[in-house]
Protein backbone atom coordinates (compact mmCIF):
# COMPACT_ATOMS: atom_id res chain seq x y z
CA UNK A 1 0.00 0.00 0.00
CA UNK A 2 2.45 2.50 1.30
CA UNK A 3 4.67 1.25 -1.60
CA UNK A 4 2.03 2.65 -4.29
CA UNK A 5 1.51 5.50 -2.44
CA UNK A 6 5.36 6.14 -2.77
CA UNK A 7 5.61 5.33 -6.47
CA UNK A 8 2.21 7.56 -7.88
CA UNK A 9 3.38 10.46 -5.51
CA UNK A 10 7.05 10.62 -6.99
CA UNK A 11 5.86 10.13 -10.18
CA UNK A 12 3.65 13.03 -10.15
CA UNK A 13 6.12 15.13 -8.90
CA UNK A 14 7.94 14.63 -10.82
CA UNK A 15 6.51 14.53 -14.03
CA UNK A 16 4.86 18.02 -12.82
CA UNK A 17 8.58 19.55 -12.07
CA UNK A 18 9.72 17.84 -15.77
CA UNK A 19 6.97 19.81 -16.65
CA UNK A 20 7.20 23.18 -15.14
CA UNK A 21 10.94 22.85 -16.10
CA UNK A 22 10.79 22.54 -19.55
CA UNK A 23 8.52 24.98 -20.03
CA UNK A 24 10.85 27.17 -18.18
CA UNK A 25 13.54 26.38 -20.48
CA UNK A 26 11.24 26.89 -23.30
CA UNK A 27 9.82 30.12 -22.07
CA UNK A 28 13.03 31.58 -21.22
CA UNK A 29 14.70 31.33 -24.31
CA UNK A 30 11.46 30.58 -26.89
CA UNK A 31 13.50 31.88 -29.64
CA UNK A 32 16.84 29.84 -29.09
CA UNK A 33 14.88 26.81 -28.38
CA UNK A 34 13.03 26.98 -31.62
CA UNK A 35 15.99 28.79 -33.83
CA UNK A 36 18.27 25.47 -32.48
CA UNK A 37 15.61 22.59 -33.37
CA UNK A 38 14.90 24.23 -36.84
CA UNK A 39 18.82 24.81 -37.56
CA UNK A 40 18.16 28.35 -37.89
CA UNK A 41 20.16 30.58 -40.64
CA UNK A 42 22.81 32.86 -38.87
CA UNK A 43 22.65 34.70 -41.70
CA UNK A 44 20.48 35.53 -44.65
CA UNK A 45 22.33 37.35 -47.54
CA UNK A 46 20.75 38.07 -51.38
CA UNK A 47 22.82 37.99 -53.75
CA UNK A 48 22.42 39.82 -57.52
CA UNK A 49 22.32 37.23 -59.94
CA UNK A 50 23.60 39.24 -62.52
CA UNK A 51 26.86 40.00 -60.97
CA UNK A 52 27.84 36.99 -58.75
CA UNK A 53 28.53 33.33 -60.68
CA UNK A 54 27.32 29.89 -59.40
CA UNK A 55 30.98 28.91 -58.59
CA UNK A 56 31.42 31.49 -56.47
CA UNK A 57 27.90 30.63 -54.59
CA UNK A 58 29.00 27.78 -54.45
CA UNK A 59 32.58 28.89 -52.91
CA UNK A 60 31.03 31.06 -50.19
CA UNK A 61 29.45 27.99 -48.73
CA UNK A 62 33.40 26.22 -48.16
CA UNK A 63 34.20 29.25 -46.44
CA UNK A 64 36.12 28.52 -43.23
CA UNK A 65 33.39 29.01 -40.54
CA UNK A 66 30.68 27.93 -42.57
CA UNK A 67 29.37 24.87 -40.59
CA UNK A 68 26.13 24.45 -43.00
CA UNK A 69 24.44 26.38 -46.05
CA UNK A 70 21.44 26.32 -47.83
CA UNK A 71 20.87 27.75 -51.32
CA UNK A 72 20.86 29.27 -53.69
CA UNK A 73 17.04 29.68 -53.94
CA UNK A 74 15.58 32.04 -56.40
CA UNK A 75 13.85 34.88 -54.42
CA UNK A 76 11.72 37.82 -55.06
CA UNK A 77 8.97 40.23 -53.47
CA UNK A 78 5.29 41.42 -54.26
CA UNK A 79 2.34 42.46 -53.11
CA UNK A 80 -0.87 40.32 -53.17
CA UNK A 81 -4.38 40.71 -53.18
CA UNK A 82 -6.84 38.40 -51.87
CA UNK A 83 -10.13 37.19 -52.81
CA UNK A 84 -11.98 39.62 -51.30
CA UNK A 85 -9.65 41.94 -53.12
CA UNK A 86 -7.92 43.19 -50.05
CA UNK A 87 -3.93 43.93 -50.40
CA UNK A 88 -1.86 42.13 -48.13
CA UNK A 89 1.52 44.11 -47.17
CA UNK A 90 4.67 42.91 -49.44
CA UNK A 91 5.87 39.88 -49.24
CA UNK A 92 9.33 37.92 -50.04
CA UNK A 93 8.42 34.95 -51.87
CA UNK A 94 11.18 32.05 -51.90
CA UNK A 95 11.40 29.16 -54.55
CA UNK A 96 12.22 26.31 -51.94
CA UNK A 97 11.41 23.09 -53.25
CA UNK A 98 11.09 21.20 -49.93
CA UNK A 99 10.66 22.96 -46.59
CA UNK A 100 13.69 20.56 -45.18
CA UNK A 101 17.31 22.01 -45.57
CA UNK A 102 20.33 21.80 -44.17
CA UNK A 103 20.05 25.10 -42.50
CA UNK A 104 16.46 26.65 -41.84
CA UNK A 105 14.21 23.53 -41.39
CA UNK A 106 11.03 25.33 -42.00
CA UNK A 107 7.85 23.53 -39.85
CA UNK A 108 5.01 23.08 -41.63
CA UNK A 109 2.10 24.37 -39.40
CA UNK A 110 -0.75 23.16 -41.36
CA UNK A 111 -1.59 21.85 -45.31
CA UNK A 112 1.46 20.78 -46.67
CA UNK A 113 4.64 22.23 -48.93
CA UNK A 114 4.17 23.57 -52.79
CA UNK A 115 4.27 20.72 -55.05
CA UNK A 116 3.73 22.37 -58.46
CA UNK A 117 3.54 26.33 -59.70
CA UNK A 118 0.16 28.00 -58.54
CA UNK A 119 0.96 26.74 -55.18
CA UNK A 120 2.01 28.80 -52.83
CA UNK A 121 2.47 28.46 -48.67
CA UNK A 122 2.41 31.44 -46.50
CA UNK A 123 4.25 32.25 -43.10
CA UNK A 124 1.96 31.56 -40.39
CA UNK A 125 1.83 35.17 -39.44
CA UNK A 126 0.00 35.55 -42.52
CA UNK A 127 -2.82 33.18 -41.15
CA UNK A 128 -6.13 34.78 -40.82
CA UNK A 129 -9.82 35.02 -42.48
CA UNK A 130 -9.58 35.91 -46.07
CA UNK A 131 -6.00 33.51 -46.23
CA UNK A 132 -6.66 29.91 -45.38
CA UNK A 133 -5.53 27.26 -46.89
CA UNK A 134 -7.36 27.18 -50.24
CA UNK A 135 -7.74 30.92 -50.60
CA UNK A 136 -6.10 32.22 -53.54
CA UNK A 137 -3.88 35.37 -53.92
CA UNK A 138 -3.03 37.26 -56.74
CA UNK A 139 0.10 39.70 -57.71
CA UNK A 140 -0.79 43.19 -57.81
CA UNK A 141 1.51 43.91 -60.84
CA UNK A 142 -1.88 45.03 -62.67
CA UNK A 143 -1.85 42.59 -65.87
CA UNK A 144 -4.38 40.25 -66.16
CA UNK A 145 -2.16 37.32 -66.80
CA UNK A 146 -0.82 37.84 -63.16
CA UNK A 147 -0.64 34.64 -62.01
CA UNK A 148 -3.00 33.06 -59.03
CA UNK A 149 -1.33 31.25 -56.08
CA UNK A 150 -3.43 28.66 -54.40
CA UNK A 151 -2.73 28.62 -50.57
CA UNK A 152 -1.78 25.24 -50.02
CA UNK A 153 0.07 25.20 -46.27
CA UNK A 154 1.36 27.50 -43.50
CA UNK A 155 4.17 27.23 -42.10
CA UNK A 156 6.81 28.72 -39.80
CA UNK A 157 10.46 29.95 -40.35
CA UNK A 158 12.17 30.79 -36.69
CA UNK A 159 14.80 32.35 -38.65
CA UNK A 160 12.01 34.57 -40.99
CA UNK A 161 14.10 33.62 -43.97
CA UNK A 162 10.61 34.66 -46.08
CA UNK A 163 7.27 35.38 -45.92
CA UNK A 164 6.04 33.10 -48.83
CA UNK A 165 7.47 30.26 -50.43
CA UNK A 166 6.82 28.42 -54.21
CA UNK A 167 8.34 26.34 -56.15
CA UNK A 168 11.53 27.80 -57.67
CA UNK A 169 9.82 28.13 -61.14
CA UNK A 170 6.64 29.81 -59.67
CA UNK A 171 8.81 32.62 -58.57
CA UNK A 172 10.59 32.91 -61.83
CA UNK A 173 7.25 33.14 -63.19
CA UNK A 174 6.20 35.95 -60.74
CA UNK A 175 9.48 37.84 -61.12
CA UNK A 176 8.64 37.84 -64.82
CA UNK A 177 5.65 40.61 -63.56
CA UNK A 178 8.35 42.93 -63.13
CA UNK A 179 10.10 42.25 -59.87
CA UNK A 180 13.71 41.56 -59.63
CA UNK A 181 15.29 37.97 -58.37
CA UNK A 182 17.60 37.90 -55.94
CA UNK A 183 19.71 34.88 -54.56
CA UNK A 184 18.67 33.90 -51.23
CA UNK A 185 21.80 32.31 -49.54
CA UNK A 186 21.24 30.50 -45.62
CA UNK A 187 24.63 30.37 -43.68
CA UNK A 188 24.90 28.88 -40.65
CA UNK A 189 28.57 29.74 -39.15
CA UNK A 190 30.60 28.00 -35.87
CA UNK A 191 30.91 31.83 -34.26
CA UNK A 192 28.10 33.74 -34.51
CA UNK A 193 27.31 34.53 -31.39
CA UNK A 194 27.80 38.43 -31.42
CA UNK A 195 27.15 41.20 -33.44
CA UNK A 196 30.96 41.91 -34.36
CA UNK A 197 31.45 37.55 -35.21
CA UNK A 198 28.43 38.06 -37.85
CA UNK A 199 29.66 40.78 -39.37
CA UNK A 200 33.19 38.99 -39.77
CA UNK A 201 31.37 36.15 -41.60
CA UNK A 202 29.75 38.69 -43.67
CA UNK A 203 32.98 40.54 -44.59
CA UNK A 204 34.23 36.44 -46.02
CA UNK A 205 31.33 36.41 -48.16
CA UNK A 206 32.17 39.66 -49.87
CA UNK A 207 35.78 38.83 -50.30
CA UNK A 208 34.63 35.98 -52.28
CA UNK A 209 31.80 37.20 -54.38
CA UNK A 210 32.90 41.21 -54.45
CA UNK A 211 30.49 43.53 -51.99
CA UNK A 212 28.61 44.68 -55.55
CA UNK A 213 26.90 40.82 -55.96
CA UNK A 214 25.79 41.18 -51.92
CA UNK A 215 23.07 42.99 -52.26
CA UNK A 216 22.25 42.71 -48.09
CA UNK A 217 22.06 40.50 -45.41
CA UNK A 218 19.75 39.61 -42.02
CA UNK A 219 21.33 38.80 -38.58
CA UNK A 220 19.78 36.18 -36.74
CA UNK A 221 20.52 38.37 -33.91
CA UNK A 222 18.24 41.34 -34.85
CA UNK A 223 15.94 38.31 -35.83
CA UNK A 224 16.27 37.33 -31.78
CA UNK A 225 15.89 40.20 -31.04
CA UNK A 226 12.59 41.16 -32.13
CA UNK A 227 11.24 38.19 -31.17
CA UNK A 228 12.38 38.14 -27.46
CA UNK A 229 11.01 41.75 -27.67
CA UNK A 230 7.54 39.88 -28.59
CA UNK A 231 7.52 37.21 -25.95
CA UNK A 232 9.21 39.35 -22.98
CA UNK A 233 5.62 40.19 -21.71
CA UNK A 234 5.02 36.70 -20.83
CA UNK A 235 8.23 35.49 -19.93
CA UNK A 236 7.49 36.75 -16.11
CA UNK A 237 4.50 34.82 -15.76
CA UNK A 238 5.54 31.53 -17.09
CA UNK A 239 8.62 31.70 -14.99
CA UNK A 240 6.66 32.08 -12.04
CA UNK A 241 4.34 29.32 -12.75
CA UNK A 242 7.16 27.03 -13.18
CA UNK A 243 9.03 28.21 -10.65
CA UNK A 244 5.69 27.51 -8.28
CA UNK A 245 5.93 24.36 -9.93
CA UNK A 246 9.04 22.96 -9.23
CA UNK A 247 8.55 24.16 -5.55
CA UNK A 248 5.29 22.16 -5.05
CA UNK A 249 7.00 19.01 -6.52
CA UNK A 250 10.33 19.73 -4.76
CA UNK A 251 8.21 20.05 -1.36
CA UNK A 252 5.99 16.58 -1.76
CA UNK A 253 9.02 15.00 -2.93
CA UNK A 254 10.76 15.66 -0.18
CA UNK A 255 7.67 15.36 2.21
CA UNK A 256 6.97 11.84 0.82
CA UNK A 257 10.97 10.63 0.82
CA UNK A 258 11.09 11.82 4.31
CA UNK A 259 8.02 10.12 5.61
CA UNK A 260 9.11 7.32 4.09
CA UNK A 261 12.66 7.61 5.79
CA UNK A 262 11.29 7.89 9.06
CA UNK A 263 8.97 4.49 8.73
CA UNK A 264 12.22 3.04 7.30
CA UNK A 265 14.34 4.39 10.11
CA UNK A 266 11.66 2.90 12.61
CA UNK A 267 12.18 -0.39 10.56
CA UNK A 268 16.08 0.04 9.89
CA UNK A 269 16.00 0.39 14.14
CA UNK A 270 14.23 -2.88 14.05
CA UNK A 271 15.97 -5.01 12.15
CA UNK A 272 19.35 -3.57 13.28
CA UNK A 273 17.89 -4.89 17.08
CA UNK A 274 16.92 -8.30 15.49
CA UNK A 275 20.89 -9.26 14.57
CA UNK A 276 19.79 -7.49 10.41
CA UNK A 277 23.75 -7.00 9.08
CA UNK A 278 23.75 -3.52 7.55
CA UNK A 279 24.18 -5.39 4.17
CA UNK A 280 20.53 -7.22 4.61
CA UNK A 281 19.24 -4.24 6.28
CA UNK A 282 19.99 -2.18 2.68
CA UNK A 283 18.57 -5.40 1.02
CA UNK A 284 15.49 -4.85 2.94
CA UNK A 285 15.47 -1.14 2.51
CA UNK A 286 15.80 -0.97 -1.58
CA UNK A 287 12.80 -3.30 -1.87
CA UNK A 288 10.45 -1.48 1.09
CA UNK A 289 11.27 2.40 -0.26
CA UNK A 290 14.02 2.41 -2.89
CA UNK A 291 11.92 0.63 -5.57
CA UNK A 292 8.86 2.66 -5.82
CA UNK A 293 10.60 5.67 -5.26
CA UNK A 294 12.74 5.24 -8.60
CA UNK A 295 9.90 3.67 -10.40
CA UNK A 296 8.12 6.97 -9.93
CA UNK A 297 10.81 9.03 -10.45
CA UNK A 298 11.40 6.44 -13.89
CA UNK A 299 7.95 7.03 -14.74
CA UNK A 300 7.33 10.81 -13.74
CA UNK A 301 10.29 11.71 -16.32
CA UNK A 302 8.55 9.75 -18.75
CA UNK A 303 5.40 11.28 -18.14
CA UNK A 304 6.76 15.01 -17.62
CA UNK A 305 8.19 14.45 -21.28
CA UNK A 306 4.73 12.92 -22.42
CA UNK A 307 3.16 16.39 -21.26
CA UNK A 308 6.06 18.30 -22.21
CA UNK A 309 6.27 17.96 -25.83
CA UNK A 310 2.54 19.18 -27.25
CA UNK A 311 2.46 22.12 -24.22
CA UNK A 312 5.68 23.16 -25.70
CA UNK A 313 5.14 23.15 -29.00
CA UNK A 314 2.63 25.51 -28.80
CA UNK A 315 4.88 27.82 -26.78
CA UNK A 316 7.57 27.69 -29.60
CA UNK A 317 4.73 28.89 -32.24
CA UNK A 318 4.00 31.88 -30.22
CA UNK B 1 29.62 -18.83 38.24
CA UNK B 2 29.25 -18.04 34.41
CA UNK B 3 29.25 -14.38 33.76
CA UNK B 4 26.58 -13.36 30.73
CA UNK B 5 26.68 -10.16 31.04
CA UNK B 6 30.40 -8.72 32.15
CA UNK B 7 31.67 -4.75 31.80
CA UNK B 8 34.29 -3.43 32.86
CA UNK B 9 34.94 0.50 33.47
CA UNK B 10 32.74 0.90 30.33
CA UNK B 11 31.64 4.52 29.86
CA UNK B 12 29.61 6.52 27.19
CA UNK B 13 29.98 9.74 26.10
CA UNK B 14 27.78 11.14 23.40
CA UNK B 15 29.16 13.69 20.83
CA UNK B 16 27.57 16.37 22.14
CA UNK B 17 27.92 15.86 25.78
CA UNK B 18 30.36 17.09 28.27
CA UNK B 19 29.37 14.30 30.88
CA UNK B 20 29.16 10.99 29.91
CA UNK B 21 25.74 9.50 29.83
CA UNK B 22 26.70 5.93 31.47
CA UNK B 23 30.02 5.43 33.51
CA UNK B 24 32.74 4.78 33.81
CA UNK B 25 31.01 1.78 34.89
CA UNK B 26 32.04 -2.14 36.41
CA UNK B 27 29.03 -4.65 36.30
CA UNK B 28 28.82 -8.67 36.20
CA UNK B 29 25.62 -10.60 35.93
CA UNK B 30 25.70 -13.74 36.14
CA UNK B 31 23.53 -17.19 34.50
CA UNK B 32 20.45 -16.97 35.91
CA UNK B 33 20.21 -13.92 36.86
CA UNK B 34 16.85 -11.07 36.66
CA UNK B 35 18.37 -8.01 36.48
CA UNK B 36 16.57 -4.97 36.44
CA UNK B 37 17.90 -1.47 36.27
CA UNK B 38 15.77 1.67 37.33
CA UNK B 39 16.87 4.91 37.83
CA UNK B 40 14.91 8.26 36.25
CA UNK B 41 14.95 9.15 32.96
CA UNK B 42 17.86 10.24 31.37
CA UNK B 43 20.08 7.99 33.94
CA UNK B 44 21.39 5.92 31.16
CA UNK B 45 19.47 2.62 31.42
CA UNK B 46 19.04 2.71 27.80
CA UNK B 47 22.20 3.31 26.64
CA UNK B 48 23.70 0.08 29.05
CA UNK B 49 21.62 -1.85 27.44
CA UNK B 50 22.26 -0.98 24.22
CA UNK B 51 26.03 -1.12 25.04
CA UNK B 52 25.38 -4.91 25.78
CA UNK B 53 23.35 -5.62 22.68
CA UNK B 54 26.10 -4.13 21.05
CA UNK B 55 23.91 -1.70 18.97
CA UNK B 56 25.83 1.14 20.62
CA UNK B 57 29.84 1.05 21.21
CA UNK B 58 31.90 2.46 25.06
CA UNK B 59 33.62 5.71 24.29
CA UNK B 60 36.00 3.30 26.67
CA UNK B 61 36.34 -0.04 29.07
CA UNK B 62 35.44 -3.14 27.48
CA UNK B 63 31.91 -5.34 27.34
CA UNK B 64 32.09 -8.77 27.17
CA UNK B 65 28.40 -10.48 26.51
CA UNK B 66 28.55 -14.61 26.49
CA UNK B 67 31.75 -14.94 27.00
CA UNK B 68 32.84 -12.51 23.71
CA UNK B 69 34.73 -9.03 23.48
CA UNK B 70 32.04 -6.82 21.90
CA UNK B 71 32.91 -3.66 22.12
CA UNK B 72 35.40 -3.54 18.84
CA UNK B 73 33.37 -5.92 16.41
CA UNK B 74 32.51 -4.70 13.33
CA UNK B 75 28.87 -4.16 12.12
CA UNK B 76 28.49 -7.41 10.48
CA UNK B 77 29.71 -9.18 13.46
CA UNK B 78 27.77 -7.79 16.21
CA UNK B 79 24.74 -8.41 13.60
CA UNK B 80 25.65 -12.00 13.53
CA UNK B 81 26.44 -12.03 17.26
CA UNK B 82 23.01 -10.29 18.19
CA UNK B 83 21.27 -12.65 16.40
CA UNK B 84 22.26 -15.73 18.23
CA UNK B 85 23.07 -14.85 21.62
CA UNK B 86 20.67 -11.82 22.24
CA UNK B 87 16.50 -11.29 22.24
CA UNK B 88 15.25 -7.51 22.52
CA UNK B 89 11.76 -7.12 24.05
CA UNK B 90 10.94 -2.76 23.73
CA UNK B 91 8.41 -0.50 25.42
CA UNK B 92 6.84 -0.28 21.88
CA UNK B 93 6.96 -3.25 20.95
CA UNK B 94 8.80 -2.66 17.26
CA UNK B 95 7.04 -5.42 15.46
CA UNK B 96 7.06 -5.01 11.52
CA UNK B 97 3.35 -4.08 10.26
CA UNK B 98 3.27 -5.91 7.73
CA UNK B 99 4.28 -9.67 8.71
CA UNK B 100 1.78 -11.60 10.39
CA UNK B 101 2.36 -12.60 14.18
CA UNK B 102 4.17 -15.83 13.45
CA UNK B 103 6.38 -14.20 10.79
CA UNK B 104 7.25 -11.59 12.97
CA UNK B 105 8.13 -14.12 15.77
CA UNK B 106 10.28 -16.69 13.27
CA UNK B 107 12.01 -13.24 11.10
CA UNK B 108 15.61 -13.83 14.12
CA UNK B 109 15.38 -17.87 13.05
CA UNK B 110 15.69 -16.98 9.46
CA UNK B 111 18.36 -14.98 9.84
CA UNK B 112 20.25 -18.06 11.79
CA UNK B 113 19.55 -20.10 8.89
CA UNK B 114 17.21 -22.52 10.54
CA UNK B 115 14.97 -24.51 8.68
CA UNK B 116 11.47 -23.04 8.08
CA UNK B 117 9.92 -26.54 9.73
CA UNK B 118 11.72 -26.12 12.87
CA UNK B 119 11.15 -22.30 13.08
CA UNK B 120 7.54 -22.90 12.94
CA UNK B 121 7.28 -25.36 15.52
CA UNK B 122 9.27 -23.37 17.95
CA UNK B 123 7.24 -20.70 17.08
CA UNK B 124 4.18 -22.58 17.74
CA UNK B 125 5.32 -23.40 21.07
CA UNK B 126 6.10 -20.24 22.35
CA UNK B 127 3.05 -19.02 21.15
CA UNK B 128 1.25 -21.93 22.98
CA UNK B 129 2.96 -21.25 25.99
CA UNK B 130 2.79 -17.10 25.24
CA UNK B 131 -1.20 -17.79 24.76
CA UNK B 132 -1.12 -15.85 21.51
CA UNK B 133 -1.34 -19.13 19.36
CA UNK B 134 -5.03 -17.94 17.94
CA UNK B 135 -3.43 -14.63 16.47
CA UNK B 136 -0.78 -16.55 14.68
CA UNK B 137 -1.95 -15.85 11.33
CA UNK B 138 -3.33 -12.10 12.22
CA UNK B 139 -1.19 -9.12 11.86
CA UNK B 140 0.02 -7.01 14.59
CA UNK B 141 -2.01 -3.71 14.18
CA UNK B 142 -5.38 -6.00 15.14
CA UNK B 143 -4.04 -7.20 18.46
CA UNK B 144 -4.03 -5.46 22.02
CA UNK B 145 -1.12 -3.98 23.29
CA UNK B 146 -0.32 -7.12 25.65
CA UNK B 147 -0.84 -9.30 22.98
CA UNK B 148 1.64 -7.69 21.09
CA UNK B 149 3.97 -7.39 23.92
CA UNK B 150 4.03 -11.11 24.05
CA UNK B 151 4.39 -11.37 20.64
CA UNK B 152 7.74 -9.30 20.85
CA UNK B 153 8.74 -11.48 23.73
CA UNK B 154 8.23 -14.31 21.78
CA UNK B 155 10.19 -13.13 18.89
CA UNK B 156 13.30 -11.95 21.93
CA UNK B 157 13.48 -15.81 22.33
CA UNK B 158 12.73 -18.20 19.34
CA UNK B 159 16.76 -18.12 18.95
CA UNK B 160 17.14 -19.44 22.77
CA UNK B 161 19.01 -16.92 23.09
CA UNK B 162 21.84 -16.60 26.70
CA UNK B 163 20.16 -13.27 27.19
CA UNK B 164 16.78 -11.55 26.90
CA UNK B 165 17.39 -7.72 27.23
CA UNK B 166 13.82 -5.94 27.91
CA UNK B 167 13.50 -2.14 27.70
CA UNK B 168 10.34 -0.80 29.57
CA UNK B 169 8.36 -4.08 28.46
CA UNK B 170 5.38 -2.86 30.32
CA UNK B 171 5.90 0.79 30.16
CA UNK B 172 2.85 1.24 27.42
CA UNK B 173 0.57 -1.20 28.72
CA UNK B 174 -2.21 -0.97 31.34
CA UNK B 175 -2.43 -2.51 34.42
CA UNK B 176 -3.58 -5.88 33.81
CA UNK B 177 -1.48 -6.54 30.36
CA UNK B 178 1.69 -5.30 32.73
CA UNK B 179 0.68 -8.04 35.01
CA UNK B 180 0.52 -10.70 32.09
CA UNK B 181 3.89 -9.38 30.95
CA UNK B 182 5.58 -9.53 34.28
CA UNK B 183 4.35 -12.96 34.95
CA UNK B 184 5.76 -14.20 31.70
CA UNK B 185 8.95 -13.02 32.58
CA UNK B 186 8.60 -14.19 35.98
CA UNK B 187 8.16 -17.87 34.54
CA UNK B 188 11.42 -17.22 32.01
CA UNK B 189 13.26 -16.72 34.99
CA UNK B 190 12.40 -19.53 36.81
CA UNK B 191 13.22 -21.28 33.49
CA UNK B 192 16.71 -20.24 33.98
CA UNK B 193 16.52 -17.18 31.54
CA UNK B 194 19.21 -14.91 31.74
CA UNK B 195 17.09 -11.45 31.83
CA UNK B 196 18.17 -7.74 32.49
CA UNK B 197 14.72 -5.88 32.33
CA UNK B 198 14.71 -2.14 32.35
CA UNK B 199 12.27 -0.15 34.27
CA UNK B 200 10.46 2.81 36.18
CA UNK B 201 8.20 0.34 37.64
CA UNK B 202 9.62 -0.25 40.83
CA UNK B 203 6.94 -3.02 42.05
CA UNK B 204 7.77 -5.31 38.89
CA UNK B 205 11.74 -4.70 39.56
CA UNK B 206 10.92 -5.70 42.64
CA UNK B 207 8.56 -9.38 41.38
CA UNK B 208 10.65 -10.36 38.30
CA UNK B 209 14.17 -9.36 39.70
CA UNK B 210 16.69 -11.41 41.67
CA UNK B 211 18.81 -8.56 41.97
CA UNK B 212 18.15 -4.82 41.38
CA UNK B 213 20.78 -1.48 40.35
CA UNK B 214 19.62 2.03 40.43
CA UNK B 215 21.32 4.14 38.15
CA UNK B 216 21.37 8.09 38.86
CA UNK B 217 23.21 10.38 36.45
CA UNK B 218 24.93 7.33 34.92
CA UNK B 219 26.57 6.15 37.51
CA UNK B 220 25.42 3.60 39.96
CA UNK B 221 23.72 4.75 42.85
CA UNK B 222 22.54 1.38 44.41
CA UNK B 223 23.07 -2.74 43.84
CA UNK B 224 21.06 -4.82 45.92
CA UNK B 225 23.44 -8.03 44.83
CA UNK B 226 26.24 -5.84 46.35
CA UNK B 227 24.18 -4.81 49.66
CA UNK B 228 23.29 -8.57 50.23
CA UNK B 229 26.58 -9.81 49.68
CA UNK B 230 28.14 -7.22 52.20
CA UNK B 231 25.56 -8.59 54.37
CA UNK B 232 26.04 -11.89 54.11
CA UNK B 233 29.93 -11.35 54.60
CA UNK B 234 29.61 -8.87 57.96
CA UNK B 235 26.59 -11.04 59.45
CA UNK B 236 28.73 -13.88 61.16
CA UNK B 237 30.86 -10.91 62.23
CA UNK B 238 28.25 -9.22 64.35
N1 LIG C 1 21.77 9.06 20.65
C1 LIG C 1 22.02 9.94 21.62
N2 LIG C 1 22.72 11.06 21.34
C2 LIG C 1 23.00 11.97 22.29
N3 LIG C 1 22.61 11.85 23.56
C3 LIG C 1 21.92 10.75 23.92
C4 LIG C 1 21.58 9.76 22.96
N4 LIG C 1 20.87 8.79 23.60
C5 LIG C 1 20.78 9.17 24.89
N5 LIG C 1 21.40 10.35 25.10
C6 LIG C 1 21.53 11.04 26.38
O1 LIG C 1 22.13 10.18 27.29
C7 LIG C 1 21.52 10.27 28.54
C8 LIG C 1 20.99 8.92 28.98
O2 LIG C 1 19.96 8.54 28.09
P1 LIG C 1 19.20 7.16 28.19
O3 LIG C 1 18.31 7.05 26.99
O4 LIG C 1 20.17 6.08 28.41
O5 LIG C 1 18.32 7.40 29.47
P2 LIG C 1 17.21 6.45 30.11
O6 LIG C 1 17.67 6.20 31.46
O7 LIG C 1 16.94 5.31 29.22
O8 LIG C 1 15.97 7.43 30.13
P3 LIG C 1 14.41 7.06 29.97
O9 LIG C 1 13.98 6.52 31.27
O10 LIG C 1 13.79 8.40 29.69
O11 LIG C 1 14.30 6.12 28.83
C9 LIG C 1 20.43 11.31 28.42
O12 LIG C 1 20.94 12.53 28.90
C10 LIG C 1 20.18 11.39 26.95
O13 LIG C 1 19.80 12.69 26.59
MG1 LIG D 1 15.26 4.66 28.03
Amino acid sequence: MQTVVIAIATMMAVASAVVAGSLMVAAAAPFDHAFAKQRGAHLTAQFDPARVSTAELAATRKLDGVTASAGPYSSTSFRPVDQTGFRLPTMTLVGRSGADSAVDRVEMKSGRWVQEPGEIVLSTSFEGPGTEIGSILKSTSGTASAPALKVVGFALSTSKTADSWATPAQVEAVASQGHSVTYQMLYRFDSAATKHQILADRMQLDSVTGSAALLGTRSWLDTKREADQGAAATVPFVMAFGVLGIVMSVITVSSVISGAVGVGLRRIGILKALGFTPREIVRAYVAQAMVPAVTGIILGVLMGNVLAVPMLADAESV
Amino acid sequence: MHQVIELERVAKRYDSADTPALGPLTLSVARGEALAVTGPSGSGKSTLLNLVAGLDKPTDGAVIVAGRRIDQLSQHALATFRRAHIGMAFQFFNLLDDLTVCDNIQLPAQLTGTRRRDSASRAGELMEMLGIQKHARAYPGRLSGGERQRVGVARALINRPELLLADEPTGALDTASGHDVRDLLMDLHRGGQTIVLVTHDLSLAETVASRTIHLIDGHLARDTHAQASRRACSAPAR
